[in-house]
């Protein structure tokens, strides 16, 4: 498991890249990915394209950055989500809460 | 190649002076009575022919004598160890001549040193 | 550190100076190395030969041992292996004091359990040198120990203290009806600590409620939110309260007490033993299955989990469906599709849907699917938070007697009384207020032991009042093939479009001697119906023996009714019912 992140064109977004399983041995580096940068920014991206697993640590994880990022108004994309990872989010029905695309 | 060995190995005996202090005589008479109970068995032993036992008897005898300083005497008692190990005691009765000889002369030395 | 044995290794541990035994046969070797040993000052213990070494060893416990290997009577390696096997578990460094040099005698050391030799001449350097060595490396070893036990310790105060844990929460677990011949569940006996909660209760009505919550993460974090969320689930199932008032109510205390980014994942059904119907909520479960007859219907978590919400964007719709006896549901945490076989496989959703399709009609299904799902695990597999529950419909006679928490009768409460409540167009849709009118009326001394037919007035007025009355449903159209949906959805609609509609309920209480009289007047803004016909009927009739669908008022309900109350009588339109319930202790 490895997170990176990057901002975007314009610097507003914050781009958090998930590799590997994303569960609770990622709490730590997860939170120091959003709260180790000059945040709070307008919107996050979660670049899921190389995350192999999601367990509901992570789910919590998600909500922990939902909160930072300024509860029902932040503004979070989850990108590019395998079959599996996308199965869990819907159980929960996580897009109520984040733009899952 | 006995012959090459020091009977004493002075600065062996230098040390041991300094680390016993006090109790260097002690040492040297402890040395002496253990040795000459030793060399005794050594004869005995010969005289059994009981080639191991004998061995073991030099080998005892050979530790001592090494941290005593008595160099060429550990050298001969290794030889005698060697001849017990091997079961080969032709040149045994020899041997034992030469280390009573060498015992004897060590021993006053070392008591020259007290 | 439990053994005082233990202890006193580790005050040597500490110390500078140390216990050092000393075995030679040789007078004068064992002079010098005495010697040698106390000037660095240790304190010697000395032996002659093999077995006195061992002797010494047990009297005096000696840090290290200093051991000649050629020794009379037991030589050097038995008295090596001896003292290795009495130290136990405490590291006793044997340094071997040998003038043997060949390999083999020097692997005999090591193999008896040598640590080290020390050859001739001694070197009081090296000697040091090796003394210290071995001290530092048997420091090490008794604070391994120590924080081995310590840890050993922690753990069992942990299992101790998680089994406390568990009985209080197994006395507010257990006061459910998990043990009920129609449920059969499968549940670790720690669940709690893996976040697995499983709760059953029957309402006053004899309607049961089920709950499986599974929340984030594992121990103490996941257990802390079982326990209000048992309490409330209790609480108001005992009260009455209907599936989405309980809901609403968890979330909002789930949402207050537990830090973001913890929830539970949760699944409730209400089952309605006298109308066959099953009414689910499920947010962040894994599909349930309803299994009616050959038929395997999956049932989607359409919700969020609970404690993620605030209460004003909880969502507590729910599924309704018909149920015959027989027929049955089953709900898992993701314990059972995420069982991982030997190869690293996960047992998966579709596999679980081809088992139960294959086994639909089986009486046994429960148990296959346990089965299969352990032995897809294999040995190594984790079969601790398996935790999996079937809920059948059966008739209601079948049920029995279910033992539901009896609170104690109050003491002291109003006799005679009378009050009147009513609610106005969005309230009707809106709250159910049969838990809070049942409140009030069991507060008369010895009226609580009734909480069940009271409740069972109260809702089959209240019902049919809103049902029939308000929104002017008829019952005959919950018959017929659709029909149930169609019901439901009209209601639904309905119930949105409140205007000038009210019901207003009146209660009144007598009391005499042990026991007294109950009156419920009841009146709805519905058009109401032509009752003279159906009082006739009733005049001549046993009332208990309507035929059902009595015109607009519920065939079942009337005849309810008329088991448990001495008059009914119609009023105004017909849009007035006034009963009366007579009790005795």
């Amino acid at each position: 498991m490895s997170i990176t992140t990057n901002r975007s064109g314009d610097g507003s977004e914050l781009v958090i890249s998930i590799k590997g399983r994303f569960d609770f041995s990622s709490h730590q580096e997860f939170r120091d990915a959003y709260e180790n940068t000059e945040g709070p920014f307008s919107s996050y991206q979660i670049d899921m394209a190389e995350t192999t697993y999601l367990d509901s640590s992570a789910l919590g994880m998600l909500l922990l950055l939902r909160d930072y990022a300024g509860g029902d108004n932040a503004k979070i994309k989850i990108m590019n989500c395998n079959n599996d990872v996308r199965k869990i989010l819907t159980i929960s029905n996580f897009e109520q809460l984040f733009n899952i695309q | 190649m006995n012959s090459d060995l020091p009977h004493i190995n002075e600065s062996a005996i230098d040390e041991l002076k300094e680390i016993m202090a006090d109790d260097f005589a002690l040492l040297i008479t402890t040395f002496v009575a253990d040795s000459e109970t030793r060399l005794q068995e050594i004869a005995e032993k010969l005289e059994a022919k009981d080639a191991n036992a004998f061995g073991r008897a030099c080998h005892s005898l050979k530790g001592s004598a090494t941290n005593v300083g008595v160099v060429r005497l550990a050298e001969l008692c290794r030889q005698g160890e060697q001849m017990g190990n091997e079961v080969n005691m032709d040149a045994a009765p020899e041997l034992l001549g030469k280390i009573n000889e060498e015992f004897i002369l060590v021993k006053n030395m070392l008591n020259a040193k007290l | 550190m439990s053994s005082p044995a233990n202890v006193s290794e580790v005050d040597r541990g500490s110390k500078s100076t140390l216990k050092i035994l000393i075995a030679d046969d040789n007078h004068s070797d064992r002079l010098i190395l005495q010697t040698i040993v106390k000037r660095q000052n240790h304190t010697v213990v000395t032996a002659v030969d093999g077995v006195e070494a061992v002797e010494k060893f047990t009297e005096e416990r000696p840090d290290i041992v200093l051991l000649d290997a050629l020794m009379p009577r037991k030589d050097g390696f038995e008295a090596a292996r001896d003292i290795k096997r009495l130290a136990g578990e405490d590291l006793i460094p044997i340094i071997f004091l040998t003038s043997l040099s060949d390999a083999e005698s020097l692997a005999k050391c090591l193999e008896a359990g040598g640590d080290d030799f020390l050859s001739k001449p001694y070197n009081q350097i090296i000697l040091q040198a090796k003394i210290k060595a071995f001290d530092r490396m048997r420091k090490m070893h008794s604070t391994l120990q120590l924080q081995r036990d310590q840890i050993a310790e922690n753990n069992k105060h942990l299992l101790r203290e998680q089994q406390v844990a568990k009985t209080v929460f197994d006395n507010v677990a257990h006061l459910g009806c998990l043990g009920a011949v129609n449920i059969q569940h499968l549940l670790s006996p720690l669940s709690v600590f893996n976040g697995d909660v499983l709760l059953a209760c029957q309402k006053p009505s004899g309607d049961m409620h089920v709950l499986l919550g599974d929340f984030t993460g594992h121990g103490l974090p996941a257990a802390i939110g079982a326990m209000p969320l048992a309490e409330i689930f209790y609480g108001m199932t005992t009260k009455g309260y209907s599936l989405a008032n309980i809901l609403a109510e968890i979330n909002q205390k789930l949402k207050a007490i537990l830090p973001v980014g913890f929830f539970c994942c949760a699944c409730m059904v209400e089952l309605r033993f006298e109308q066959k119907e099953i009414e689910i909520w499920i947010g962040g479960l894994p599909e349930c299955f309803l299994l009616r007859g050959d038929t395997l219907e999956k049932i989607k978590s359409n919700h969020l989990p609970l404690g993620i919400l605030k209460a004003e964007s909880f969502d507590t719709s729910t599924y309704r469906y018909e149920m015959n006896d027989g027929d049955r549901f089953y709900m898992w945490s993701d314990g059972i599709i995420e069982s991982t076989s030997p190869e690293g496989e996960l047992y998966g959703e579709k596999r679980l849907e081809t088992m139960v399709e294959q086994h639909i009609r089986s009486k046994e299904l429960f148990d296959t699917i346990k089965q299969e799902v352990i032995s897809f695990a294999g040995e190594s597999g984790p079969t601790d938070d398996l935790t999996m529950v079937e809920v059948t419909m059966i008739p209601e006679q079948d049920l029995g007697v279910v033992s539901n928490p009896q609170t104690i009768a109050t003491l002291h409460g109003p006799k005679q009384w009378e009050f009147s409540y009513r609610l106005i167009d969005d309230s009707l849709a809106n709250f159910d207020p049969i838990p809070l009118l049942l409140q009030i009326v069991v507060e008369v001394p010895g009226l609580r032991s009734f909480t069940g037919q009271i409740f069972t007035i109260i809702s089959e007025l209240y019902s049919n009042a809103l049902d029939h009355g308000v929104l002017g449903l008829d019952s005959k159209l919950k018959s017929g093939s659709d029909g149930f949906g169609k019901y439901y959805r009209m209601r639904e609609e309905r119930l949105r479009k409140l205007e000038n509609d009210y019901i207003s309920i009146r209660i009144m209480h007598t009391g005499y001697g042990e026991g007294g009289r109950l009156t419920f007047r009841i009146e709805d803004s519905g058009a109401g119906f032509d009752f003279s016909s159906r009082m006739e009927t009733m005049a001549q009739n046993n009332a208990a023996v309507l035929p059902a669908n009595a015109g607009t008022f519920s065939g079942r309900g009337i005849s309810l009714l008329s088991s448990l109350c001495s008059r009914i009588a119609f009023e105004g339109r017909g849009n007035i019912a006034e009963v009366d319930f007579e009790w005795e202790i």
